[in-house]
């Protein structure tokens, strides 16, 4: 009896062991998400090696919710993951269910996954990122606006230890992004930040590595700032090929601090970075490099940032305010603009031309026939200003009726090559048809100061670039809509004063597609105001730089591009030949 | 017996004393290396000064063909320049396009040849900024928009012509440099002369405000003001905003270092002879002491001016020197500072510019050598009667 | 002496806050201020930013709490874009392997500054010495080409050079430390993963494949600088009469030169001495941007970039504080050099 009574405990605490012994195991889950070849160009690859690709600053913040640069993004899209896919599609959560109501969604997670640390995860930490973090009214993060629909948030409901409800107020097109773009963060080694009210500095560039866990496919090694920033792989991540292996392929990846351009291409010359996201100008060199492993794609579909000239229409010069007012004074300058002079002159020619709002490639429509084009030629804009009733005077210069010449100011960002050579060809033309315009390059906050202050704020024109994230249309609304807070070519629309027809129709439209789920319908009306908003010229669009990737081919394989030039696709199928 | 020395009157009429800029000039005559500097110098100030009639275009003029592209990146035509006798001649330009590297060039054209005239009217410019005329001194006169043009240095990215812009561009450097030694050392070697030689109150308030002026950030204070000028303001308005910063931070050393020899001068035996004479104090520090220190001022002079030179350049590497619509070496220097890797090895031709800032630079301090050889009396000089 | 040593001293720091509140003034002239930019995302963050940095408050509201702070907790303040305390950031943010903005400030401005000197020095003194004939033209040419060229040309020229026309990459190793092939690289302190590793043979011999362009680029320009002062002092002091005198009493040359004119050749450059450092900033400056080198200079220079107000300042007082020690060292420095001056 006494030796059956040992044996038993024994064996208990052998399995104890043995069961503890796993969780400390290092491993992907037992349901690990399974990458298809298909996925991958270049086919599964070997595990081991490492590579290196620059980053153009230092990260300011380890923190994946507060972090707001391309620097920082650079490193924690590589820590930390949402459940959701850029697609949309169910990754780090097993499966995704939308309510027959269409205002919420049931995420189900994996089970058996664990962060970094080896701490598994649980539908409290989702509950904890969104209600406590994100939606917490002291944390400072961009994903608020992502979550925010009709002025409140989404509840959160954990269901059980695997499942998460979120159900939004109303039906809400951008649930399913807000979702993909949220990584998950552990409630284990924050809770105690969020109570003392300390999330907004937790995770900065300070912190040890044991105070950090993520989901993504590397943790933290080292941090040497001016010098770099070392990742090691993620021994608990949650994905494996087909044949079994767990991802990530890499051992681990170096990312040198460099902020001088030309100093970056010469390291990718010279062989010491395997990939790089190079700009128009660089492609020549490179083609030169091909013979040595390297390998150039240029992408169709390119950027999604909006190159602008603007027109303050609510300038205090009367004969301005008229004159900026009047469509077909906007679209002479669309006339007046060469865009194929600037793409050649900024991108080496990989560019292409725009007429209208920048979005997505998923709702575009600006390469269809049937767009309205305002594309260069001279001899139009010049009938347009006739139209007008502008008369040239005896020195070249148009004159209003009182005399007065059509003179103004262009600004642009000094320091940003791009944007000034743009204001000066646009300018050089303008003369040409009798318009002075007059190139001030300022100061970046100077500008934003000019656009943004004041009502009605006091520039006349001004060049500029806005970025738009992802192009997602739901961003736009702050641009467009008549009371956007980045309205800043006409804030009047927002007091309701002389809105004209087209912006109505736009404001409805944005608010209409905001505020459906069906695909087809949101290409409809997105289709409709982007048509509307190039027709009518608020901005004068330009041109889009063509998406360009550079890489190592005898060095990388798998390797899928980068986003905004910065954030590398797929990092987890990478591997070193 | 000797012959009694003939009167002093005498001597003075038949070898009369020579005034001291003659005898400078003396012995900086023999410094060939100084006067090859100096007829540099020369020659470039007298170039910038008559920079649109010296070339065949303005600054600012965009060149295109007749199909409204650009004639961006013509390389130097002076190795395109033949001569039919003593008549030169250029060839059309015409456009070509490798394919293999995707890159745009250009080749002559055999077929239509065009003569460089004398004398041409071309684009309105305005001579020594006063007179309005469009006459260059050559060209080949031909309409904007014919392939028969003559970029002596090639063209920059918008087509506009390098041998206008850098001429134009030079205005700024060899005027902005004089000018900021002038104020900023007329200011600081009062300073320092008043500091170093009274001493006392006098110097510890001076030093601290040497101090203050030095420690204020150079950089700093230019990116303040290329942030705080109104855009309302001509762009000229920010090289004097430039030369304003740059004589507050310049006058500083200078007044340190010169107190430093002031204060070693004013208790050398003939300052103390010169004040029992009964010289005034002031007598004393122009007259007597500063002219000792002579020989460093020009070393700095020479050494500041062209330091200028060289900052305006950083400054457009920064991306707050001059902007558009002027000109400067610096600003030309930005242009090949983009992607240096790609223009040098594409468009070579843009670091031209770059060689005349090392040229302008080069000479100012071989100039300056030779300045301080021909003031310092005691310095030999070879070849030079004294 | 001492009496005028310690007023000097005493004088420091008043000095320092009004240096501090002329340049608090001057990086706030420009419009805008540190969150400025996040208007573009939204009023909401620029109004959270504004609450966590405090930078719409009244100047002087902002400037007493920085100094109050400093007087009473040695608080400097915090960076505004990554958190960290003022002075760790600028001085010892790193590691033991990697080295701290601190450390190689000093190696390099230093490093530069001794080479510069050493160099420049016997060069000066050579081309008074030996007048004329094709050496001294030799050396003035030397002098005068790196004074020509503009820094940050000659940084990425040389780089460019090294990479395009060397093509350093192709010359690799496989490191015993590493455990991984190694292949020479420009820019940066370090190739590969030695930033991490423990100090070494191996880490110190990369590290001066890295540190040699960065001293030729900063020491370029004043080099020759120096060595037109050196000569020009020189010329002037050896042709003197009391040189002559001591020449004529039979001295040997060599105390001549050295022990007699040096002495009063140096006077200007011994004034200078306590500038060279901050007047090597912007040289040290272009060459930590390009060169990539993670010094004080860097990191100032950012803030000063993105209006991170609280690091300049104290980036500021650093320098300036150098330059009034250095001054005061180089006055006494003079004083002893030349008896007959004296400080009342």
């Amino acid at each position: 009896m006494k030796k059956q009574m040992l044996l038993l405990c024994g064996l208990v605490a052998l399995g104890w062991g043995g069961l503890s012994a796993q969780a400390q195991q290092p491993g992907p889950p037992n349901v690990p998400f399974v990458v298809a070849a298909t996925q991958m160009p270049d086919g599964p690859g070997r595990r081991g090696g490492s590579l290196t690709v620059d980053n153009i600053d230092n990260p300011k913040t380890f923190n994946p919710i507060t972090q707001n640069e391309a620097s920082s993004s650079a490193v924690t899209s590589l820590l930390y993951e949402a459940l959701l896919d850029s697609s949309g599609r169910a990754s780090l959560a097993q499966s995704l269910e939308v309510s027959p109501d269409q205002k919420g969604v049931t995420l189900r997670l994996r089970p058996g996954v664990r962060f970094s640390d080896g701490v598994p995860l649980s539908a409290n930490d989702v509950r904890f990122t969104l209600q406590q973090v994100v939606f917490n009214p002291a944390v400072n993060t961009r994903l608020k606006d992502a979550w925010r629909v009709g002025g409140r948030f989404p509840d959160v409901e954990v269901v059980d230890d695997l499942t998460v409800k979120i159900t939004a107020p109303v039906t809400f097109s951008g649930l399913l992004s807000a979702l993909a773009s949220t990584p998950i963060v552990p409630q284990h080694l924050l809770q105690s930040a969020v109570k003392d009210g300390q999330f907004n500095a937790a995770w900065g560039v300070d912190t040890a590595t044991s105070a950090m866990a993520g989901l993504g496919p590397f943790k933290l090694d080292s941090f040497a700032p001016g010098q770099q920033v070392a990742l090691v792989r993620n021994p608990f991540y949650w994905k494996v090929d087909e044949e079994g292996t767990q991802l990530p392929y890499l051992d681990d990846l170096v990312i040198p601090v460099v902020t001088d351009d030309n100093v970056r291409l010469l390291r990718f010359s010279n062989g010491q970075t395997d990939i790089y996201p190079p700009r128009p100008e660089d492609v020549p060199v490179l083609r030169q490099q091909t013979s040595q492993g390297v390998s150039i794609s240029v992408q169709e579909a390119g950027t999604v940032d909006m190159n602008v000239i603007a027109f303050n229409q609510d300038s205090s010069d009367p004969n301005l305010r008229s004159l900026f007012r009047d469509v077909r004074f906007r679209q002479a300058v669309s006339f007046a603009s060469n865009r194929q002079g600037m793409i050649s002159a900024n991108l080496n020619g990989l560019g292409e031309a725009r007429f209208g709002p920048g979005i997505s490639p998923l709702f575009w429509i600006g390469d269809e026939p049937t767009f309205p084009r305002f594309a260069f030629d001279l001899n139009r804009a010049a009938s347009l200003l006739d139209q007008i009733g502008l008369k040239t005077g005896p020195d070249g210069v148009r004159q209003f009726a009182n005399g007065e010449p059509v003179e103004f100011t262009l600004l642009t960002v000094q320091g940003s090559t791009v944007l000034s050579n743009d204001a000066v060809l646009l300018a050089n033309d303008l003369k040409k048809i009798g318009v002075q315009a007059n190139v001030r390059p300022l100061d970046l906050n100077a500008v934003i100061d000019q656009l943004l202050s004041g009502t009605p704020p006091p520039y006349d024109a001004v060049r500029i670039t806005l970025t738009g994230g992802d192009g997602d249309p739901n961003l736009l609304r702050s641009i467009f809509s008549s009371a956007g807070n980045l309205h800043f070519w006409k804030f009047s629309d927002g007091q309701g004063q002389d809105v004209p027809a087209w912006q109505q129709q736009v404001d409805a439209l944005l608010e209409q597609q905001a505020q459906s789920l069906d695909l087809a319908q949101r290409v409809n009306l997105l289709s409709d105001f982007q048509t509307v908003v190039a027709q009518n010229q608020p901005l004068i669009f330009l041109y889009n730089a063509q998406g360009l990737e550079t890489f190592r081919a005898d060095r990388v394989g798998n390797f899928t591009g980068t986003t905004e030039n910065t954030t590398l696709l797929s990092p987890e199928i990478l591997f070193r030949r | 017996m000797n012959a009694p020395s003939p009167p002093l009157a005498t001597l003075e009429n038949e070898h009369p004393a020579k005034s001291q800029g003659l005898l400078v000039w003396q012995r900086f005559r023999h410094n060939r290396a100084g006067l090859l500097a100096g007829a540099v110098l020369v020659a470039l100030a007298l170039a910038v000064l008559f920079a649109g009639f010296l070339s065949p275009y303005t600054s600012s003029a965009f060149h295109e063909d007749a199909n409204s592209v650009a004639y961006d990146y013509v390389p130097p035509m002076l190795t395109w320049l033949h001569f039919d006798g003593l008549q030169p001649y250029v060839y059309a330009l015409k456009r070509t396009y490798n394919p293999l590297t995707g890159v745009k060039g250009y080749a002559e054209d055999g077929d239509q040849r065009y003569d460089v005239r004398w004398f041409v009217r071309g684009e309105a410019y305005r001579l020594l900024g006063l007179f309005q005329t469009n006459v260059h001194l050559l060209g080949t006169g031909e309409p904007p928009t014919s392939a028969g043009q003559l970029f002596l240095l090639g063209t920059d990215r918008f087509g506009r012509d390098l041998w206008s812009r850098i001429l134009y561009g030079g205005r700024v450097a060899l005027g902005m440099g004089p000018l900021v030694v002038l104020i900023s050392f007329a200011f600081g070697i009062l300073m320092g002369g008043l500091s170093g030689f009274y001493g006392g109150l006098t110097d510890t308030w001076i030093q601290r405000l040497v101090e203050v002026a030095m420690s204020l950030p150079r950089l700093a204070l230019l990116l303040a003001l290329s942030a705080t000028l109104p855009p309302e303001l001509p762009p000229q308005a920010r090289f004097w905003g430039i030369v304003f910063i740059l004589v507050i931070v310049g006058w500083a050393p200078l007044a340190r270092v010169l107190r430093g020899q002031v204060l070693a001068l004013r208790e050398e035996e003939f300052v103390q002879a010169s004040r029992a004479l009964g010289a005034g104090d002031l007598r004393l520090i122009f007259r007597h002491i500063l002219p000792n220190t002579l020989g460093y001022l020009v070393v700095a002079a020479t050494l500041a001016a062209p330091s200028v030179i060289l900052l305006e350049s950083v400054l457009s590497f920064f991306g707050f020197g001059l902007q558009e619509p002027l000109v400067s070496w610096g600003v030309l220097m930005g242009d090949l500072l983009e992607n240096f890797q790609y223009q040098i090895q594409f468009h070579p031709w843009l670091i031209l510019p770059g060689v005349f800032i090392f040229v302008s630079v080069l000479a100012f301090n071989y100039l300056g050598d030779a300045l301080r050889d021909a003031i310092d009396p005691f310095t030999v000089v070879k070849g030079a009667q004294t | 002496m001492l009496n005028y040593v310690l007023r000097r001293l005493v004088t420091t720091v008043p000095l320092l806050l009004v240096i501090s509140v002329i340049v608090f003034w001057v990086i706030n002239l420009e419009p805008g201020n540190y969150c400025t930019a996040l208007r573009l995302q939204g009023e909401a963050r620029y109004l959270a930013c504004l609450e966590q940095t405090g930078v719409d408050q009244a100047l002087p509201v902002q400037y007493g709490r920085w100094i109050w702070g400093i007087f009473t907790r040695f608080d400097f303040g915090f960076s505004f874009q990554n958190g960290q305390p003022v002075l760790k950031q600028l001085f010892t943010a790193g590691s033991w392997e990697s080295g701290t903005p601190l450390l190689w400030t000093l190696v390099l401005s230093f490093g530069a500054m001794a080479l510069s000197w050493l160099l420049a020095l016997p060069i000066g003194i050579y081309a008074a010495t030996h007048r004329g004939g094709w050496r001294e033209g030799a050396v003035n040419l030397l002098g005068f080409v790196g004074l020509s060229v503009p820094n940050f040309v000659l940084a990425v020229g040389l780089l460019w050079a090294l990479v395009v026309v060397f093509q350093v990459g192709t010359h690799c190793w496989q490191s015993a430390q590493l455990a991984q092939n190694v292949c020479l690289g420009v820019s940066g302190l370090f190739d590969g993963n030695y930033v991490s590793a423990p100090w070494s043979f191996e880490k110190v011999w990369n590290l001066l494949w890295h540190l040699w362009p960065a001293f030729l680029v900063i020491g370029a320009s004043n080099l020759a600088a120096i060595v037109r002062y050196v000569r020009g002092e020189m010329l002037g002091v050896l042709s003197e009469p009391y040189v002559q005198t001591a020449r004529s009493k039979g001295l040997r040359e060599r105390v001549v030169v050295y022990k007699h004119a040096l002495k009063n050749a140096l006077n200007p450059l011994i004034s200078m001495l306590g500038y060279w450092l901050p007047s090597m900033f912007e040289g040290t400056l272009v060459a930590a941007m390009i060169l990539q080198l993670p010094t004080i200079e860097k990191v100032y220079w950012t803030a000063l970039r993105q209006n991170d107000q609280y690091v300049v300042m104290a980036g500021l007082l650093f320098f300036s504080a150098i330059l009034i020690v250095g001054n005061l060292a180089s006055d006494v420095l003079l004083a002893w050099v030349n008896p007959k001056i004296r400080y009342e």
